[in-house]
């Protein structure tokens, strides 16, 4: 591989590929590593990916194969099960994703089940398309759909509890507590 | 397809258009131009998927990723191919031959299967957009043209290069040295003023059957603009980002 091949590598999808890390990783950390153990693996065998439109994909299904293949030998990413949304939440909105930040949805969006984070991961970050995925994943495409569509409802169901929940926090400055002849 | 199949396909389509073109969508988005309701439904689920996916690619990357990534070049070791398994050697010499099947057929016509462009049209894209928008560092920093010239030439690159009048005078920036195909690319970068910078790529001109002539040929590349022109056993490629023909012809 030729240096302006990579470096135009590296500009193109580094950030996307860290992005996508993280979501299966969940720190920084781990998302560092592999995504330089994914930039490595291109080094040293690169030469093997002969068609370049494909170098995409490449990188992605291989940052997805080494974070399996240590998930496989260490328990490097314990998975934190989260309770289910019991009760029932209002509808999200586009108001209600504007007043959030990236980090914020990311954190959201790990606290939703592997198998459905990571199709859903890769389906936001636009890179690739739900056959790309199913390659990637090794998941018959119906499978596929199945998870971004349930993993876009738990998203915001996730999105919508965790408004709610900052917003339960949040005292107003002026309420004042009530005296006891108004409590009787 | 009725309304609950278009809606459970449509879940995977990209909010960015991406899957206009692929055909599972084709019915389910035919199907919404007549139900108003699935298109009501659709906007709506454009509306949250648009800006989840920019919030997710807002999601801040470590500003180090990319200088660490580009430094991984200097420190990882390339496999030599002794020390590869006898398959992947034998696998090699069928890829050799492959690939020279397919160069000796490309130089009798001059043309690229994949995407019918020239070979020249190729490597100048590629190196336009290298230049206008990938280019990180240079190998050598300097505002003098002269010492550019001198460091080029102590790595066998291209020092005695023709700068074109235009250019004869500004100041440099740097040069850094490429490959292309094996054959080594000079790359000067010269000041234009208002932060704006002009990129003159030199290779051989015996690199490429189908090199432009002597006569200078426009041509953009996304949102660079290029220039190039053969002289004596050189050619050129002059990039410059942002600019227009009529600035590039002030540079020849």
């Amino acid at each position: 591989m030729d240096e302006p091949d990579y470096e135009q590598i590296v500009a193109l999808h580094a950030d996307d590929l860290y992005r996508f890390a993280f979501s299966l990783a969940g720190t920084p950390d781990e998302a560092g590593e592999l995504t330089q153990e994914t930039y490595c693996r291109l080094l040293t065998k690169g030469q093997q990916l002969r068609d370049r439109a494909k170098v995409k994909s490449w990188l992605f299904t291989t940052l997805y194969r080494i974070y399996l293949g240590w998930r496989r030998h260490e328990t490097r990413f314990p998975h934190l099960e989260i309770e289910s949304v019991a009760h029932e939440l209002p509808p999200f909105t586009p108001a209600m994703i504007e007043t959030l930040d990236g980090e914020t949805v990311m954190e959201r969006l790990l606290e939703i089940e592997e198998r459905y984070r990571t199709p859903l991961t890769l389906f936001y970050l636009q890179g690739l398309a739900y056959r790309e995925i199913s390659d990637l994943l090794e998941l018959p495409i119906g499978t596929v759909m199945s998870r971004l569509s349930r993993g876009k409802d738990l998203l915001r169901q996730r999105l919508t509890a965790g408004e709610e929940a900052t917003a339960a926090k949040i005292i107003p400055l002026q309420q004042e507590q009530p005296r006891r002849s108004e409590q009787l | 397809m009725n309304r609950d199949e278009a809606k459970y396909i449509l879940r995977a389509y990209r909010a960015d258009g991406q899957d206009a073109s692929d055909p599972l969508f084709h019915e389910a988005l035919e199907l919404m131009k007549r139900d108003p309701e699935l298109a009501q439904w659709f906007a709506q689920e454009q509306a949250l998927d648009i800006p989840i996916a920019k919030k997710i690619r807002e999601f801040p990357v470590p500003p180090g990723l990319k200088s660490q990534l580009l430094a991984a070049r200097k420190v990882v070791p390339l496999p030599r191919w002794w020390q590869r398994p006898v398959w992947r050697a034998a696998a090699a010499c069928f890829v050799l031959l492959l690939g020279l099947g397919i160069f000796l057929i490309q130089q009798s016509g001059h043309r690229d299967f994949g995407q019918g462009r020239t070979l020249f049209a190729q490597y100048r894209d590629t190196m336009a957009d290298f230049a206008g928008n990938k280019l990180l560092r240079l190998d050598h920093k300097s505002r003098d043209v002269k010492e550019i010239r001198q460091w080029l030439t102590q790595k066998n690159a291209h020092g005695d290069l023709l700068l074109p009048a235009g250019l004869d005078g500004r100041p440099g920036v740097g040069c850094r040295v490429l490959d292309w195909n094996g054959a080594t690319i000079s790359l000067v970068c010269f000041e234009l003023g208002d932060h704006r910078k002009a990129h003159l790529l030199v290779i051989d001109r015996a690199t490429f059957k189908d090199a432009p002539a002597e006569l200078p040929q426009f041509a953009r590349v996304g949102n660079v603009a290029t220039v190039t022109w053969s002289r004596a056993d050189k050619t050129y490629v002059l990039a410059c980002k942002g600019s227009t023909e009529p600035e590039l012809r002030q540079l020849l």
